[in-house]
């Protein structure tokens, strides 16, 4: 005991490293050791993921210009006198979609640091930020888009090759993207869809942004966080597709996920009674003689994500190295105090009683 | 919420032990430096608990129960730490004696 009381500021620079040092990169490991044993995404041949599924809404937020190619990130514009503030279209407004993943208590969810369209007739605005403005905007909802252009299912046919998939590592997944992606409708037309360059996306913060008629976004993330004891990583992909509303062929968008091996095709079909609205999505359409650019386009978007849970199981292992673990920091933590004599003290007592 | 409190706890008594052992050392002098240590090591120390590393949700597993009883141990571990710390700094100014 007299050692530790000697030199107690040793034990802390000990319990330093160790928290700051050795905690972090033991965690890592024993996890990413339990991901190899335990991570299970089984796709069939031919059917819907037997990995749990999780439906989810996701805001998609702005209004399309198709003039400067953009999504406005923040200003304002006033009609009556002309002027624009705050921002510069196609400059200033590079991106401002993100759909960022996220769970809660086992249900994923995504939000989005977005920008916002509101206004009256004479001045709008565009905001951006979380997805807590109130979108009580103009626009139908998803399902009832759905439902009034009869579609009762679609499928999702994605086609990925050359992908790496290391699991629940943000630097390696996703970096070699290529492929064609095909996405249909029962009741529409066959969209034949070619990926763009894919970019090394590397976590959830990406900024991904615009999708217009005919073409798409990918977008990509990894969630990777416990949720009851397990931990969700979740590579996957995002298709966005905006189309004409007139358009009664057409489909608004629809985010898919999955993971794919290499050079593997995976398809399911999704019915749409599987699928749960837990937000309000959110559609716009351009008001005639007050945007600024082409009126007569018009665009309006929704965005579904429909996620599969990789996870880990907490593995005897994981326990295991936590309790050793938790056991060294109490005791590096006792001798790191010049009262470390008086607890011993106390306990050795305790112990003779 | 507890395991976010811990990391910041702990990245705080870190940063502090930071400046303390800067000022004992004879460097950080004035209150420039060592706000802009203190802050500084706070917030690499929260970042490589929180944002590098699975060590929160870890911790969060552990206070869930999925770790079971080496969770308890673990979060104990973490707890009796920053107790210490704290006792140490308010009974003698500083983090690590």
């Amino acid at each position: 005991m007299n050692g530790a009381k000697v030199n107690p500021a040793a034990w802390s620079a000990i319990a330093v490293l160790l928290l700051l040092v050795g905690m972090p990169v033991a965690v890592s490991s024993v996890t990413a050791i339990a991901y190899q044993e335990t991570s299970s995404i089984e796709f069939p041949e031919n059917g819907p993921p037997a990995a749990t599924l999780y439906d989810i809404a996701m805001t998609k937020t702005g209004i399309y210009d198709p003039q400067v190619d953009a999504w406005c990130n923040d200003g304002s514009y006033d009609v009556a006198t002309g002027t624009k503030e705050g921002y510069n279209f196609g400059e200033d407004c590079p991106s401002s979609v993100s759909p960022i993943p996220y769970l809660v208590d086992g249900e994923a969810y995504v939000t989005t640091a977005t920008c916002a369209f509101y206004g009256d007739f004479t001045h709008y605005d565009w905001k951006c930020g979380d997805s807590d403005l109130a979108w009580n905007y103009y626009g139908l909802s998803w399902g009832e888009d759905m439902v009034n252009q009869s579609v009762t299912s679609f499928e999702v046919r994605m086609t990925g090759s050359n992908l790496t998939t290391e699991p629940c590592d943000d630097e390696t997944l996703f970096a070699n993207v290529s492929g064609v992606y095909t996405l249909s409708f029962s009741k529409g037309p066959i969209v034949e869809l070619a990926p763009p360059p894919f970019p090394k996306y590397r976590a959830i913060a990406e900024t991904t942004t615009t999708v217009q008629v005919g073409t798409f976004e990918i977008y990509s993330g990894l969630p990777y966080e416990y949720v009851g004891g397990v931990q969700y990583c979740i590579p996957y992909f995002a298709l966005v597709i905006e189309v004409d509303p007139y358009s009664a062929e057409d489909v608004a968008a629809i985010v898919a996920s999955t993971d794919f091996a290499a050079g593997e095709e995976v398809w399911w079909t999704l019915e749409l009674d599987d699928l749960e609205v837990r937000e309000q999505s959110v559609s716009y359409s351009s008001w005639p003689g007050v945007m600024p650019w082409d009126s007569t386009e018009v665009y309006y978007g929704h965005a579904m994500r429909v996620g599969l849970a990789d996870q880990v199981e907490a593995t005897s292992a994981m326990s295991w190295f936590a309790g050793a673990f938790g056991i060294v920091l109490m005791a590096v933590g006792l001798a790191s105090t010049p009262y470390w004599d008086p607890v011993t003290d106390w306990l050795r007592r305790g112990l003779r009683a | 919420m507890l395991d976010v409190v811990l990391v910041q706890l702990i990245a705080v008594l870190l940063g502090v032990s930071v400046v303390q052992a800067g000022a004992k050392a004879g460097a950080l002098q004035g209150g420039f430096k060592r706000t802009l240590a203190g802050a500084g090591a706070t917030y690499t120390s929260g970042t490589a608990l929180s944002g590098f590393s699975s060590t929160e949700s870890f911790i969060r597993a552990s206070l869930d129960g999925d770790l079971s009883i080496g969770g308890y141990l673990f979060v104990l571990g973490l707890l009796v730490v920053a107790f210490v710390w704290l006792i140490n700094l308010f009974e003698t100014r500083a983090v690590i004696r």
